[in-house]
């Protein structure tokens, strides 16, 4: 055999081989020991496939233990921070992990995925199961068990609900699948408008609207278009602060027809409608405005919060932030800190961009605390709460507009050394049921939120 | 020895994954056992035919990736579990055992694959189906890759050696003018086939055949050209080549930003997903752990080369490390083992043996490194492990080859 002669041909095409073969395993092992390749969050880091894992502790903000692996169960230390919680914590990684809008789909560690396998314990023991770390919420455990009490005693079925801190983006307390569930935000989407106008031309904050019933009837490319105000309540000469506060349906369907189109679609983009919008710690269910549709009538219905314009109550809540907060989109963050071994590093999330112009932001913000000093949200006013109603018609699934309504009050507290945001938004309600009742839920939780925070 | 070893691996195997994956259908089940009889058969025959017992061990070897080829399968059996054989991974197997045993005979016993016309007309072949794949294939992935139904892949590796050992092999005697030692007629003429084969390649946006056949092409050119000169013009120009192939073409490009700065490319919007596949394994090894994380636990709808392109993803996470570095000690005994042959045999038989060799080799390299984002990430499927019929099938008549060869008797 020639195989053994030396310096033959095929010994050096064997050697060769194996030569080349070692290196790029030596390539890969160096390159996998020193770390310069790990990446933060990614759909590869999202893979999780542990089929034996103990759950990490689950913290909120303060600390408390919400939620943690007992082996292979998982156990939720308070049954009513489990019902209000329970919606987006993702505990079953087989559904979760393929979007990102729960919480735990966005800290995977806690399910084990990143226990070291190549520790000696493990090496000899290869089947025990893998250990999750630790992970601590922005989220305030006091603050869900007071949400699920309030909510429980307000009656209603269908409750979201957020609670913020538009300072920072951090998510302080939530109900239901705020992350997922998309409603037609009706009035509520005026203030943004307002802002996104204003960002436009600075000038039209002295625009007044005549709210006659001869001027409901909207010019379009396919002829005239009737849009009523709430009940064929006619509010006369009107300007923005009123219109706001009143809710005018006509001021504001002008107020788009006065900005056009192209330019008021470019606005909004910024606040995330009709785009695609990613945070580091989670995504949500985009906004949308017009839609796929370009026709004028749902342009102009769009102003109103119905047709093709759809949002998120967390998305909601983060275009109010933004308002309050000067024009500045915080990063909504809801996870803090990952711990291992009782040790905690910050996890990052921050970031923020400027959805409109400070002037324009701070003006809308003005006009929202009428809302609650002399408009449709006097019934539950509070000091400095600024805050905008809104009311939308559900459709049917045939696609005509059916009794149910979605109801909404957004707003938050002027004040920056309180500056906590909230979001209600009650679903499938009777029409007798008002958007005041969502202002009052709203309240009450930021009656909560300061009573919390005085302790 | 290796035999009954064989045999106790692959039982494991076989109960190990069964035991792993449950389906509703005894159908995956049933094809699996079913294509580990068809191995241990076809192996047993061998045993008793090849009376000097020198095919056997690499035989083994082949079996033993045979044998996680069906595993992998399983695996990824999934909902397409199907009735028809010929889409099955012991549907090929099949093909590959029949086609085997006809070139083992064919090369062992008769001297018809050297007859000039049939070379000529393997090299002849090779080109019509590159180049008609263009023409007659529909893009899949951005690329043309199938010509008659088999890839262009499966063509390359089956007539690539038989033409390469045939123009490598022609008597030097007969010189195109000038210098007669820097360029042998025979080299060049293979050099001119290799590039027109390789523009239909890039017609076909086939970058891994590329690869292969280059690879393979510069080493057989290296160890028959004499000329130093000459090396170092050949070596210069595939440099320039490389470089202006990445720096141009947009394909090329991204791997190359992926290979070096694979934590980078996951961050910039464009590559971010073409990335994934190679972090991965930077990612998770230290979950895998020494043990793996257990048969079917990468979800497939991340990957869809899971089975074919990054069988040893696979193999690392889901079978273990220890598996997987079994694995490539194979693949060495392997190649090894494809070199060897018996004295005295004329040039073209050691040719076509050495080509064999060669595109094992390259192949088995290339996947893992890539695998392992120590290469250029290529499209190429680790020999039998990979599900990909025509590949396999053709891969199988290489291995023939081989085993025919050592039967050989040599040339006095
Ligand atoms: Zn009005």
């Amino acid at each position: 055999m020639i195989f053994y002669r030396k310096k033959h041909y095929r010994v050096r095409v064997l050697t060769a081989f194996a030569a080349a073969l070692l290196a790029s395993l030596l390539l890969f092992g160096l390159r996998a020991a020193d770390g310069s390749c790990q990446t933060p969050m990614s759909v590869g880091q999202v893979i999780l496939s542990a089929k034996e894992y103990s759950l990490g502790q689950v913290q909120d903000r303060n600390g408390t233990v919400v939620l943690q692996g007992k082996g292979k169960e998982t156990v939720w230390t308070d049954p009513q921070v489990r019902s209000s919680l329970e919606p987006v914590m993702g505990e079953d990684p087989e559904r979760s992990m393929l979007s990102r809008s729960t919480i735990l789909a966005n800290c995977p560690w806690v399910f084990g995925t990143e226990d070291n396998r190549f520790r000696l314990s493990v090496l000899l023991n290869p089947f025990s199961s893998r250990k999750g770390e630790d992970v601590r919420l922005t989220i305030d455990a006091g603050l869900q068990t007071g949400i699920a009490q309030a909510v429980e005693a307000s009656g209603f079925d269908k409750v979201c609900l957020v609670v913020s801190n538009y300072k920072t983006g951090e998510i302080l307390g939530l109900y239901g699948n705020i992350m997922q569930d998309t409603f037609h935000p009706g009035s509520t989407i005026k203030p943004i408008l307002a802002a996104s106008a204003l960002s436009i031309d600075p000038d039209l904050a002295s625009y007044i609207y005549n709210c006659a019933d001869k001027n409901h009837n909207f010019s379009t490319s396919s002829g005239p278009f009737r849009i009523n105000c709430i009940d064929g309540t006619e509010h006369g000469s009107i300007n923005m602060t009123d219109a706001i506060a009143y809710s005018c349906n006509g001021y504001f369907v002008s107020l788009l027809q006065q900005t056009g189109s192209t330019a008021m679609l470019k606005e909004l983009e910024k606040w995330g409608f009709d785009t695609v919008v990613h945070y580091p710690q989670f995504s949500y269910t985009d906004h949308s405005f017009l839609g796929s549709s370009r026709q004028d009538c749902d342009y102009l219905l769009a102003g109103i919060g119905q047709a093709n314009a759809k949002i998120t109550p967390i998305g909601m809540n983060m275009c109010t932030n933004a308002i309050l907060n000067h024009g500045q989109m915080e990063n909504p963050r809801w996870i803090s800190a990952r711990g291992r071994d009782g040790r905690w590093t910050a996890v990052d999330g921050e970031g923020s961009r400027q959805v409109c112009s400070r002037e324009a932001a701070d003006q809308i913000c003005k006009m929202m605390l009428a809302v609650t000093e002399k408009g449709t949200g006097r019934s539950f006013a509070l000091p400095g709460f600024a805050a905008k109603t809104g009311t939308a018609q559900k459709s049917s699934e045939s696609g005509s507009l059916s009794e149910k309504c979605t109801v909404w009050t957004t707003g938050g507290l002027t004040d920056e050394k309180m500056p906590y945001s909230v979001t209600v938004c009650l679903d499938d309600v009777k029409s007798t049921t008002t958007s005041a009742d969502a202002g009052r839920l709203a309240r009450d939780i930021l009656k909560l939120v300061l009573k919390g925070e005085a302790q | 020895m290796s035999f009954p070893i064989y045999v106790i691996y692959s039982a494991g195997l076989f109960l190990w994954t069964i035991s792993s994956i449950h389906y509703d259908s005894p159908l995956p089940a049933a094809q699996y056992g079913l294509g580990q009889l068809l191995i241990l058969a076809a192996l047993t025959i061998m045993f008793m035919a090849d009376k000097g017992k020198k095919a056997i061990p690499g035989l083994v070897i082949a079996a033993v990736f045979c044998s996680l080829g069906l595993s992998i399968a399983y695996r990824f059996a999934g909902e397409k579990a199907s009735i028809q054989l010929e889409d099955v991974y012991t549907g090929d197997l099949i093909s590959m055992i029949v086609v085997f045993f006809i070139v083992y005979l064919l090369i062992r016993f008769t001297n018809i694959y050297r007859i000039k016309l049939i070379n000529l007309l393997a090299g002849g072949g090779l080109l019509l189906a590159v180049y008609g794949a263009r023409l007659t294939s529909a893009l899949t992935g951005g690329s043309y890759l199938y010509f008659g139904g088999i890839m262009i892949f499966g063509w390359a590796l089956l007539a690539f050696p038989f033409t390469a050992a045939f123009l490598i092999s022609r008597r030097e005697d007969s010189y195109v003018r000038g210098n007669v030692r820097s360029l042998p007629w025979n080299l060049m003429l293979m050099l001119l086939y290799v590039i027109i084969l390789f523009a239909g390649c890039v017609l076909c946006n086939e970058f891994g055949l590329i690869l292969i056949i280059g690879l393979t092409a510069t080493v057989l050119f290296f160890i028959r050209c004499r000329n130093l000169l000459t090396k170092c013009f050949y070596t210069i120009s595939c440099a320039g080549a490389a470089v202006l192939s990445a720096m141009k073409v947009p394909h090329v490009h991204d791997r190359m930003q992926i290979w070096l700065h694979p934590a980078a490319a996951a961050g910039s919007e464009d590559l971010a997903g073409k990335a994934e596949s190679v972090l991965y394994l930077f990612r998770h090894l230290g979950q895998a752990g020494l043990w793996g994380r257990g048969i079917g636990s990468l979800p497939v709808s991340y990957y869809p080369t899971l089975n074919t392109d990054h069988v040893m993803v696979t193999l690392i996470n889901d079978y273990s490390l220890i598996l997987a570095g079994l694995v490539l000690a194979l693949s060495l005994f392997f190649i090894r083992w494809l070199l060897t042959l018996p004295d005295g045999l004329c040039g073209y038989d050691r040719y076509l043996n050495l080509t064999t060799a060669l595109l094992f080799g390259f192949l088995i390299l290339v996947h893992t490194a890539s695998n392992l984002g120590s290469f250029l990430t290529a499209g190429i499927g680790f020999p039998w492990i990979s599900e990909g019929s025509s590949v396999n099938i053709m891969l199988t008549v290489l291995l023939a080859v081989h085993c025919g060869l050592l039967g050989k008797k040599a040339i006095s």
